[in-house]
């Protein structure tokens, strides 16, 4: 089944499960079995997974330097054999548990940024906030996030005008590595700002003039329905994180 | 019972002025009338829509007396979101009115504050659309709507409501002719409906004389006229006194009327009627065509030339599809056609703010893509649209150094030029101002003389009379003409066809990326059926002519016609 026709709240479901269960296993065995149950679930479902090479490609390099600092930096362990010295540089002790703290670290990285990945591509931005208005959740919050959001490509646009207008005065813009990135940048925003405060004025006058706050509510315009599937994903889910709660704290497994 | 709209002895300051915006101001707008309020920026317009719905006072804070009363009740005491029901106001700007993602999400935003049931919620939304010819549009993101769309859906999402009263603030001012063409269609469609009261400001006066039941004109807070439209623009004094833009064809009627040859209570406002005058009082024997105005020799040394120009954008639009063009040093040229022809990506090659997909540009004999935009920036001026996207400093005279300091002058060089431009544009006096309390006109030539401290040799400009009062126009294009004068060639893009009509000397009309007319401006302004093609019209005066001389090249201006339409037929008179 596509992600995206899952119900929005079965889906912030298994997201909550995904993120209870990576905290309490401190194993980096246990976890990499999770990341790989979940990767092959997304994949089953049909989920693109281009772009969250992307999203981890950045991260590779901080994965490395938490490996390379837990192994040296971690004491106190479960059992004594974790204790093992690997090898040591510059009087530096790296042992076999802090290899394990540092991969550990990595694999909820990986878990928290795939499962936010697969909410985020799958999950339209209508579909929250329905969530939001059937938690009651205050409309005003609900108003906030969709005129936010509205008005990116307004704001966007604008930008793009400025930096164009600044251009034909003799800016230069890109030339002059990360500081000359920031001076630039501080022109940009004072008129970024200045019209952003003269919009945000006429939205409220906008807002008025189409009865905004006429009464303490507004329709809701979706309703949201869970099918046979969506009940059957979140069993597999609550499922799961039973099991692995159970590996944890009745049989002491997933610890260092 | 009084089925109107009526305010009544209105005064209004907003917070923390010094003096009222508006001063005791009667206005009746009886049911189902269509009003047009005009009169210069800073006449209290605007405000006076806003007291309407009581956006004024009770979100504008500041100190109103008088009272608006709909159908003999007093609106004072009730809620703006109350009122809203009955009375809709449509900004001016759509960009800041747009509060959905898509079209049918922005339309319920309004019905679903009042906790309209949803399904009467989907029918609305389906039938503003329709009113406003965007039916279908439901699902469109709001993001990807053209500028007369967005003006349309900003009407709709009020519609949505259904209030009595429509109130439109300057709903085409941003708007290329053939949006303007959509909204009027939209009043025309809810006049005909039924009993909407629609109040509109409005700067283009050919748009609205021959809809509108009633004309209130406002200068400095007050009434100072109100009636027929026809009555107002008939009286040439009264319209100049007002300081709102004349129609060319009563300054044509007007000068017949001078003469004696028509009372002055029956010159005409339309060309349709013009051309019968002017038949009628012809009989048999039509008067001789003008002579043409002689063409300005132009300098023969080219500074741009541009050669087979492709730009393709982002996404594949083809915005530039093959455009050669040579423009001389001292040319006035003028831009035109619809919006998305293709003409501010044209001018923007200029200074290689956009890099041609293919093709060349060069500018004063130098391949432009040779150049950086920064050095550039002193051979090609480019002046944007919205002065308020290009000002980013404290004090008027700061903002004219910021150009002149990035192109590293010496301190003394740069406080003469800015002092020089400063003057030149007359804004000397308010050179440690802050350019945010300054007038929209003022900006704008704020922005010009930022430009002009660099001494461009060709200086574009973009739109220089959107969004301006006809003092602004005139103010504004007076200093182009002067610049044009001193030697600056000048290009310029715009929508306004008498502003070209008066100032360019060649006008190259764009339409899907190509050039599909270039030469003399009287020339080009008479091949109607090619203006047509590119969705501009052309101006009364040069309608007029070429109807009553096919063939000949028209006059660009009205006094000019009108002189020579009295003199032939005074003389013919006198036979």
């Amino acid at each position: 089944m596509r992600l995206e026709r899952l119900d929005v709240r079965v889906k912030l479901a298994v997201f909550v499960a995904i993120m209870v269960a990576l905290f309490v296993v401190t194993d980096p065995v246990l976890n990499a079995v999770l990341l790989a149950v979940l990767l092959a679930a997304l994949v089953a479902a049909g989920t693109p997974m281009r772009g969250l090479w992307s999203m981890v490609q950045p991260l590779l390099l901080v994965m490395v330097l938490i490996v390379v600092v837990t192994m040296v930096a971690s004491n106190q362990f479960t059992r004594p054999e974790l204790s093992q010295v690997l090898f040591s540089v510059w009087g530096l002790q790296a042992t076999l548990g802090g290899l394990l703290v540092g991969l550990n670290f990595v694999a909820r990285i990986l878990l928290m940024v795939t499962a936010t990945y697969a909410f985020t591509i799958s999950t339209p931005i209508d579909d929250l906030l329905a969530v939001m208005a059937q938690v009651h959740a205050p409309y005003w919050l609900s108003i906030l996030v969709t005129t936010a959001i509205s008005f990116i490509p307004t704001m966007a646009k604008k930008k793009d005008l400025i930096v164009e207008a600044q251009r034909a005065r003799g800016a230069r813009v890109k030339d002059s590595g990360p500081i000359g990135q920031i001076v630039s940048f501080v022109p940009i925003m004072v008129p970024l700002i200045t019209n952003s405060i003269l919009l945000a004025d006429n939205l409220a006058v906008a807002m008025t003039n189409r009865g905004y706050g006429a009464t303490n509510s507004m329709t809701s315009m979706r309703d949201l329905k869970l099918r046979p599937a969506d009940l059957a994903v979140l069993m597999v889910a609550v499922a799961a994180l039973v099991l692995v709660l159970w590996l944890r704290f009745s049989l002491g497994y997933g610890v260092i | 019972m009084d089925r109107s709209l009526e305010v009544v002895g209105v005064s209004y300051r907003y917070p923390k002025a010094d003096a009222d915006v508006l001063h005791d101001v009667s206005v009746r707008f009886p049911t189902g009338s269509f009003t047009v309020l005009m009169g210069p920026t800073g006449a209290g317009k605007s405000t006076l829509l806003m007291t309407l719905n009581g956006v004024v006072p009770d979100l504008k804070e500041g100190t109103m007396s008088g009272e608006v009363h709909l159908d003999g009740v007093s609106l004072s005491g009730f809620r703006v979101q109350t009122i809203t029901e009955h009375v809709g106001l449509v900004l001016q700007d759509p960009e800041s009115q747009i509060l959905g993602r898509s079209v049918a999400e922005d339309v319920a935003f309004g019905p679903r504050n009042y906790l309209v049931p949803r399904a009467e919620i989907t029918r609305r939304v389906g039938e503003s659309l329709a009113q406003v010819q965007l039916a279908g549009f439901e699902e469109r993101e709001t993001s990807q709507l053209s500028g007369g769309q967005k003006q349309r859906l900003a009407i709709a999402g009020v519609l949505a409501l259904h209030p009595r009263v429509l109130c439109l603030d300057e709903p085409t001012s941003e708007l290329d002719p053939a949006g303007r063409d959509e909204i009027y269609a939209t009043v025309d469609a809810l006049r005909r409906s039924g009993d909407v009261t629609i109040v509109a400001v409005e700067h283009a006066s050919s748009d609205v004389v021959q809809r509108a039941d009633e004309l209130v004109v406002l200068k400095d807070g007050r009434v100072s006229w109100q009636g027929r439209p026809g009555d107002f623009f008939r009286d040439l004094d009264l319209v100049e006194a007002n300081l709102v833009k004349p129609l060319p064809a009563v300054v044509i009627g007007s000068a017949l009327a001078g003469a004696g040859l028509v009372p002055a209570a029956d010159v005409p406002l339309g060309v349709d009627d013009l051309e019968a005058l002017v038949r009628r009082l012809a009989g048999s024997r039509l008067p001789a065509p003008p002579d043409p105005a002689p063409v300005a020799p132009t300098s023969g040394r080219p500074v741009v030339e541009l050669r087979d120009l492709v730009h393709t954008y982002p996404g594949g639009h083809r915005g530039l599809d093959g455009v050669s063009l040579t423009i001389e040093a001292g040319e006035y040229v003028a831009l035109v056609g619809r919006n998305g022809a293709g003409k501010t990506t044209l001018a923007k090659h200029l200074n290689r703010i956009l890099q041609p997909t293919s093709g060349s540009v060069v500018v004063d004999g130098i391949d432009a893509s040779t150049l950086q935009p920064w050095e550039l920036a002193r051979h090609v001026g480019y002046v944007f649209q919205n002065p308020d996207h290009q000002i980013f400093c404290t004090t008027v005279a700061e903002e004219v150094r910021y150009g002149l300091k990035m192109a590293g002058l010496d301190a003394g060089e740069i406080e003469a030029r800015v002092t020089e431009v400063l003057d030149f544009v007359g804004l000397g006096g308010v050179r440690d101002e802050h350019p945010f309390s300054l007038g929209k006109g003022e900006r704008q030539r704020i922005a010009v003389a930022s430009i002009l401290a660099l001494r461009p040799q060709i200086l574009v400009v973009d739109e220089p009379t959107t969004g301006q009062d006809w003092a602004g126009v005139t103010s504004m294009m007076a200093l182009i003409d002067r610049l044009n004068a001193a030697g600056t060639t000048i290009v310029m893009v715009t929508h306004d066809i008498d502003v070209v009509a008066h100032h360019a000397r060649r006008v190259v009309v764009m339409d899907a990326g190509r050039v599909l007319a270039d030469g003399p401006t009287a020339d080009v302004l008479a091949r109607t059926d090619v203006l047509a093609r590119a969705a501009v019209s052309t101006t009364q005066t040069v309608e007029l002519g070429r109807r009553l001389w096919p063939g000949a090249t028209p006059l660009l201006d009205e006094a000019e016609l009108g002189r020579h339409l009295v003199g032939s037929l005074t003389r013919a008179d006198a036979r």
